[in-house]
């Protein structure tokens, strides 16, 4: 009995030791720890301080002031949704199980599409639905009208190869982004890589590596690869409005490196930066954006949107036109004649 | 008391396995330690194929992307070899573990938030325990020597967007140490259990204790933010790049691990063996560390090969 006793204690002891080695638990729903620490991740990792001309110690004062002890959790998420919407982005989101902080960065500026229009004067029955394209022929057939609206949609090599094959005796494209709200980063090389015939650097990224909001990585180069296989050489507007977000804004500022390419409508949203993910101690989740975007001349606009090529605006008084897919249709013909 | 409760069972159970095994003078040859040329000092005695699994849980606390722990079950297998020399016991293994893991969050007065991660891991190790003929003492016998093990760890968390999925790589060489007890039945004994008798026939068993601590401890981490460059540097990447471009190398952390086995030897040279294994690591990487501990209850099983 003695002996396995000893033997009881020997285990229980070594297989505790963890509570001695690691750190304490800081799981903790007091609203001054759950605000401490998500301030303290976004200084240490936040990448557009300086962009947005952002005091966020200020900030700290601000609303670190509207705590107290015993406040409900619906309060302190309130004061923490204030504190991040200071950021002005879109990916920076708070998520709690009651509730979920979007900043809704389209929601500044009036819309700039209105499906029903497109269905009704444009698509009509010439449709086709493509995985998650839809395309069609406009102009008397001298146009291909592609609309794809997330980054979060997938789509096979076939699929595509299918819809440019379709188009390839027209005089050009449109391919329709406005409220793509983004997605997978991965799939804009797949796109954007049936529209060159080179090896081309279209912007570069840059991430926070420490602790001055200053501090950044060395640029790393966006490089579109010319797909194997079927690809488009005539020109292609690409219709932006303030609802193409994040993946969407890269597809637009690489664009700008492409002289095949032209960005028609209004300026994208934003979200140059890729955002990351965290937990609080109370167990809710966060992201911010924690790199930036670049276009090939160093230049960070990205976050507060890229600006089209050529502006278009809807009107509101007239839904049997959409003004900015006719603009594209006009520069289509007009680079042709 | 759960814990002991736990463990008695498990001893209990480990009593009825072996019941039936028999204790021969050849089972486990060993080493005339009194002859110390080098040829016979590497001279194999006896070969021996691994195979283990175990069931037992795990937390983990990633304090890049958390500051909660995430706890749950664990399974665990594992394969290797062990050589019996006169002077050195040799051991490989490849070992796996799969688990989920609950984040430990304080209860809420409107919804209890949850999250969860899954995740596997990989070890591979290389120990060498040294015999020493001064440390053998009447039944005890005391070895010691190193260990390198290499521990890849995947895990994926959907709560935390990009932050989800990390690859936690450390590389420990660490000094082990052993003691071996000789607790072998060497009569016949009768437990009388009232409604009936077990008959515990001569039995060939050892219990040991091993420590395990890291001297030289290096881990491979994601990077300052966490995310992935490599994610977005457009067709140009692979996904090895991917993964490991913004990983950073570092010399820091600690490795600590301790193992109470019971085993017990066939006539024909087999054994089998349960262990209580407990094991923890801290890698800090370069700004915040990862940190994990794993407790388990491993079978295994010993097939003699020569």
């Amino acid at each position: 009995m003695r002996k396995l006793l000893i033997i009881l204690i020997v285990v229980i002891v070594s297989q505790s030791c963890e509570k001695i080695l690691f750190e304490k638990d800081l799981a903790s729903t007091n609203p001054y720890d759950n605000f401490d620490y998500l301030w303290d991740e976004v200084d240490r990792k936040y990448s557009y301080f300086e962009l947005k001309n952002i005091d966020w110690n200020d900030i700290k004062t601000t609303y670190r002031a509207k705590l107290f002890d015993g406040m409900s959790e619906d309060s302190l998420f309130n004061v923490l949704k204030a504190m991040l919407f200071e950021l002005r982005d879109d990916h920076t989101n708070l998520i709690s199980p009651f509730n979920i902080a979007i900043y809704y960065v389209e929601l500044q500026s009036p819309p700039n599409i209105f499906a029903r229009t497109i269905q009704d004067y444009y698509l009509k029955d010439n449709v086709y639905y493509t995985g998650p394209f839809i395309h069609a022929f406009l102009a008397n057939n001298r146009v291909g009208y592609i609309s794809y609206s997330s980054f979060m949609n997938s789509f096979s090599d076939e699929q595509l190869d299918f819809i440019l094959n379709r188009y390839k005796d027209t005089d050009g494209l449109i391919l329709d982004l406005r409220m793509n709200g983004g997605g997978s980063l991965f799939i804009v090389p797949q796109i954007l890589g049936r529209f060159v015939e080179t090896n081309t650097t279209v912007c570069y990224f840059i991430t926070r590596n420490g602790r001055n909001h200053n501090d950044f990585s060395d640029k790393e180069s966006f490089v579109i690869t010319p797909h194997d296989g079927i690809r488009y050489k005539k020109p292609v507007m690409v219709l932006i409005d303030r609802g193409s977000y994040s993946a969407t804004t890269h597809f637009a500022l690489a664009t700008k490196a492409l002289p095949n390419m032209v960005l028609v409508g209004d300026t994208t949203g934003g979200g140059g930066g890729l955002p990351n993910g965290g937990q609080l101690p109370n167990g809710w989740t966060y992201r911010f954006s924690i790199g930036q975007a670049l276009d090939l001349e160093g230049k960070n606009y990205a976050e507060d949107g890229v600006p089209p090529d050529i502006v278009a605006q809807f009107d509101w008084s007239d839904l049997t036109k959409d003004e900015i897919i006719d603009r594209a249709i006009e520069e289509i013909i007009a680079v042709d004649n | 008391m759960f814990k002991t409760k736990f463990l008695k069972i498990i001893l209990i159970t480990s009593f009825i396995i072996t019941q039936s095994e028999t204790y021969s003078k050849s089972t486990f040859p060993r080493a005339n330690i009194e002859n110390d040329s080098t040829v016979e000092r590497f001279h194999i005695l006896s070969r021996s194929f691994n195979s283990s699994f175990g069931l037992g849980y795990l937390n983990f606390r990633d304090f890049a992307t958390s500051p909660l722990f995430y706890i749950g079950p664990m399974f665990y297998f594992s394969g290797g070899q062990t050589y019996v020399m006169p002077k050195i016991e040799l051991d490989y293994k490849l070992g796996f573990n799969v688990y989920t893991a609950d984040a430990k969050i304080p209860k809420s007065s409107l919804i209890n938030a949850d999250a969860y991660s899954f995740g596997l891991g990989f070890d591979a190790e290389v120990s060498a325990l040294y015999q020493h003929p001064k440390l053998i003492f009447n039944k005890q016998r005391v070895q010691i020597g190193g260990v390198g093990v290499f521990t890849s760890n995947i895990r994926y968390n959907p709560y935390l967007g990009n932050n989800g999925l990390a690859v936690d790589n450390l590389i420990n060489l660490m000094v082990s140490g052993r003691i071996v007890r000789d607790i072998s039945r060497t009569t016949e004994k009768i437990i009388n259990l009232y409604l009936f008798k077990i008959t515990l026939k001569p039995l060939k068993r050892d219990l040991m204790f091993q420590t395990d601590v890291g001297v030289l401890n290096i881990n491979h981490r994601p990077g300052y933010a966490y995310s992935y460059e490599s994610e977005v540097i457009g067709t140009e990447t692979t996904p090895v790049k991917w993964f490991f471009d913004d990983y950073k190398w570092s010399l820091n952390g600690w490795r600590l691990r301790t193992h109470l086995t019971y085993k017990t030897y066939h006539k024909n040279g087999n054994a089998q063996s349960i262990a209580c294994v407990w094991e923890a690591f801290s890698a800090k990487g370069k700004i915040e560390p990862f940190q994990m501990a794993t407790h388990s209850i491993r079978l295994t099983r010993y097939f003699s090969l020569k």
